[in-house]
């Protein structure tokens, strides 16, 4: 008798299932040779069929317009010293952080919620492909610590908010996050009470590790929240996917 | 062999390079909307996974590892997932499966004859043409719908049980055919 997850192969590659339910059966993956091998044997058996597209010409147009949208994309800023030493992985004593307390309730309530505010967001994205941290330092003002909404101890995050000269960025860092699927991102929000700001985004190395350091466009906006959810599109007016990580801040 | 093959091209792209960015994008462009629009039957919306993939694919969200296998299989699954993903929200497909027929082959002439993968094409169309119609469906309401396995069961009025070995199977006799036929790859 086959263990009930073998069944979910074709809804997996399909991407009919939740979010919850794909992270169960990629664990079911690593534990089931048989299942890896179907999957496999599928993702080659399909290669060739794109190929029975009848040829269908696009708009003239489309080429310039995908090139001048993909070059628009934001511009990345200079990162400041402090943060190289974020890149080059120095160590750091980190203050005590207490795990956020609010419900998950109220997180997901206030995200769902959520007002169309559409702020300029400059982000410099980096991989972090090991347990990289932050060197300590005065510009330092506060450190978040996010905690998953399912209570899944594997998955933490943290953002320190930065101040140098008359910038301030917030550096992210998050750890054991589930896999995502192709085309899906982590992406990172700052909100104030209901209105969500994209601060952000990024995809998560093999481990589930990754990082972003986010330009604080819009200091008169007092942040309570920082959440990380899971999107299709990077940087929506509001949350649509589901929310892993929040702290308050 | 291409010249600038297209692992190397992506590499140069990851690394900001515009010209790397734009040469792949001319090589892919035809096919990727091409297969786009079978997914979605509606122009608008093709060119809106046009835009998608090849934006996420400049700014980085979509990476591409090489080890992982060919470059244009991977840029043909993410563009199929966001088409499908694309079908759903805008459950275009209720009105479409109306006029669709249950063959995978379209009795349209394509107009233009000189395309680049036209050998592959009339090599898989041929295979799928020996396909029983059953066969055909499956994998038609499977890949090119990314329908659920329980819908896939209601419309071929099978066990759900039985869904993923039809698929398989399907599969499997598709590219025993075109062994058979002795296809060429697509990518150099």
């Amino acid at each position: 008798m086959k263990p009930e997850q073998c069944h979910h192969l074709i809804d997996y590659f399909n991407g009919t299932m939740t979010n919850e339910e794909s992270a169960e059966f990629e664990r079911h993956l690593q534990e089931c040779s048989e299942c890896r091998e179907e999957l496999a044997e599928i993702r080659t058996l399909t290669e060739d069929l794109p190929y029975l597209s009848d040829p269908a010409e696009p708009s003239p147009g489309l080429r310039n317009r995908i090139l001048e949208a993909a070059y628009e994309e934001s511009h990345p800023v200079e990162a400041p010293p402090e943060l190289e030493a974020f890149k080059n992985k120095k160590s750091l004593n980190e203050p005590e952080i207490k795990k956020s307390k609010r419900s998950q309730t109220l997180i997901v309530g206030g995200l769902a919620a959520g007002l169309v505010l559409s702020l300029a967001a400059n982000v410099i994205q980096m991989s972090d492909d090991k347990d990289g941290q932050l060197v300590q330092s005065e510009v330092l003002e506060r450190k978040v610590a996010l905690a998953s909404v399912e209570g899944n101890e594997t998955s933490s995050a943290n953002a320190s908010f930065l101040k140098e000269k008359d910038d301030q960025f917030m550096v992210l860092q998050a750890d054991g996050l589930p896999e995502i699927k192709d085309g899906e991102l982590y992406q990172v929000w700052l909100i104030q009470g209901e209105k969500p700001v994209p601060a952000g985004y990024f995809t998560p190395d093999e481990k589930g590790n990754g990082a972003l350091v986010y330009k604080v466009t819009d200091e008169d906006l007092d942040w309570d929240t920082v959440a990380i959810t899971v999107e299709n599109e990077p940087n929506l007016s509001a949350p649509k996917g589901k929310v892993v990580l929040a702290g308050k801040i | 062999m291409v010249e600038n093959n297209d692992a190397v091209l992506y590499e140069r792209l990851a690394a900001k390079d515009k010209q790397a960015f734009e040469t792949l994008y001319d090589r892919y462009e035809k096919l990727l909307f091409s297969f786009a629009f079978k997914i979605t039957k509606d122009r608008g919306l093709a060119e809106e996974v046009m835009q998608d993939v090849f934006v996420k694919l400049w700014n980085g969200t979509h990476a591409f590892d090489s080890s992982k296998g060919k470059f244009s299989s991977w840029l043909l699954t993410i563009t199929r997932n966001k088409a499908i993903d694309m079908i759903r929200k805008y459950a275009k497909h209720e009105h479409v499966e109306l006029m669709d027929k249950d063959s995978l082959i379209s009795d349209e002439k394509p107009v233009d004859k000189a395309v680049e993968w036209k050998e592959d094409r009339e090599m898989i169309q041929s295979a799928v043409s020996k396909l029983n119609t059953e066969q055909q469906k499956v994998i038609d309401l499977f890949y090119f719908k990314g329908f659920s396995q329980q819908k896939i069961s209601e419309k071929c009025g099978v066990p759900l049980g039985t869904v993923k070995g039809r698929i398989r199977l399907a599969l499997k006799h598709l590219r025993e055919t075109l062994e058979k036929g002795g296809r060429s790859d697509y990518e150099a």
